[in-house]
């Protein structure tokens, strides 16, 4: 296996248990305050919120973290393909891997402006 | 807190049963949240993004591993599946949810008809494969035979080399659509395309279209997210029990009777497909 393979292997898992470790947490937090998600609407995403919400152990705060985690996981893996294809000089494949980080980039504009 | 629990355990169902049938949870997903828990369908598609995006990262880790999927055309797809993503998630909010529902139908008979014709025959899987699969193309930087090589020849692996690119391309816009639309992974559409259009070994096809399925959901739940259309509350124990069912699955595949298990399924498919199509009717 090379390193790269290794590399990129190592960076899903470490990203998939925290990603689910924060879900998890966040989900029994949720049942232990007694909240019921079909009875309810949801609090927003506020990124700048988050720290406190986090120490005042909220359960949307570990749950927005932890969908942020989910999503951010696969994204890593393309700025860690990307780099690594640079720097090895496979110019075509780095270009590939930034055309994905910037039709991402689209995706944010597009979610932000529409929101 | 029973709605809760009710979801992870619904969510871990779902990974089991996605698991040992070879199919993405999303296909499970969005029926269990719309037609168990009366979720509206666009926010269960958020959630199913969500869950797909965790199956996927576990799963493709693993493949990557054993040198099973290929990066370099797992990436050279990417770029489509992801546009198409993100186009399908945009779409996604101006169609009504019924036409949703009835493109859902449609693609839960198409399912049940695939399972039914593949028989006894090997399912693809969502987890990874048993043995080690050689199907990775060369290390990166590793040198390339050929001076100045063509696309189709750096993204070669050992004893195949893609074909019919443009298709590729063509018909990976089409997954991301359709990912992004209903939920899914997309590997009903993706391994076939790559397996069948492009001649790549149906391991290899397996293991990429898995390695590329987080970045596609993961350009659209972008979109989901950002435009409040993924709910946390039920994101989280969903996810979660998915996962857990995912792991539990993968270790039960090679002691239940698939095959058995695959007829029965193909029933509870259909009959989704019912409900979804009548909801669609309205």
């Amino acid at each position: 296996m090379s390193n790269v393979d290794a590399r990129i292997a190592r960076i899903l898992a470490v990203g998939t248990r925290v990603a689910v470790t924060l879900l998890a947490t966040g989900s029994i937090l949720m049942i232990v305050e007694g909240t019921s998600p079909l009875d309810q609407g949801w609090p927003p995403l506020d990124v700048g919120s988050l720290p406190a919400d986090l120490v005042a152990l909220q359960p949307a705060a570990f749950l927005w973290l932890g969908l942020i985690a989910t999503i951010a996981t696969p994204l890593l893996r393309v700025v860690a393909s990307t780099w690594s294809f640079g720097r090895a000089g496979e110019r075509r494949m780095a270009a590939l891997g930034a055309t994905v980080l910037v039709v991402i980039a689209l995706a944010v504009v597009a979610g932000l402006g529409a929101g | 807190m029973i709605v809760g629990l009710l979801l992870a355990a619904g969510g871990f169902g779902a990974g089991v049963f996605g698991s040992l049938l070879g199919l993405g949870g999303g296909i499970l997903i969005v029926p269990l949240l719309t037609v168990g828990f009366g979720v509206p369908f666009r926010e269960a598609v958020g959630v199913s993004l969500v869950c797909v995006i965790v199956t996927s990262s576990a799963a493709a880790g693993v493949y990557l591993e054993r040198h099973a999927a290929n990066l370099r055309l797992g990436m050279l797809l990417e770029v489509f599946t992801a546009t198409g993503a993100l186009l399908g998630g945009l779409v996604a909010f101006l169609l009504p949810e019924r036409v949703l529902a009835g493109l859902f139908a449609a693609l839960l008979a198409y399912t049940a008809f695939s399972m039914l014709r593949r028989g006894g025959s090997q399912p693809v899987p969502s987890s990874p494969p048993a043995a080690d699969g050689p199907g990775a193309a060369r290390d990166v930087g590793a040198p390339h035979e050929p001076s100045s090589p063509s696309l189709a020849d750096e993204i070669a692996g050992p004893g195949y080399r893609p074909r019919r690119l443009g298709a590729g391309a063509g018909g990976s816009l089409g997954a991301g659509v359709l990912s992004a639309l209903l939920g899914v992974g997309g590997g009903i559409v993706k391994v076939p395309l790559m397996h069948l259009v492009m001649d790549v070994p149906l391991k290899v096809a397996t293991a990429t279209s898995n390695l590329m399925i987080g970045v596609t959901a993961a350009a659209s739940a972008i979109v989901y997210l950002l435009r409040g259309g993924i709910d946390p509350y039920i994101a989280g124990p969903t996810a979660v029990g998915v996962f857990a069912g995912a792991l539990v699955g993968s270790r039960l595949a090679t002691r239940i009777h698939v095959r058995l298990l695959r007829l029965l399924f193909v029933g509870v498919l259909a009959l989704t497909a019912v409900q979804m199509a009548m909801r669609a009717i309205g």
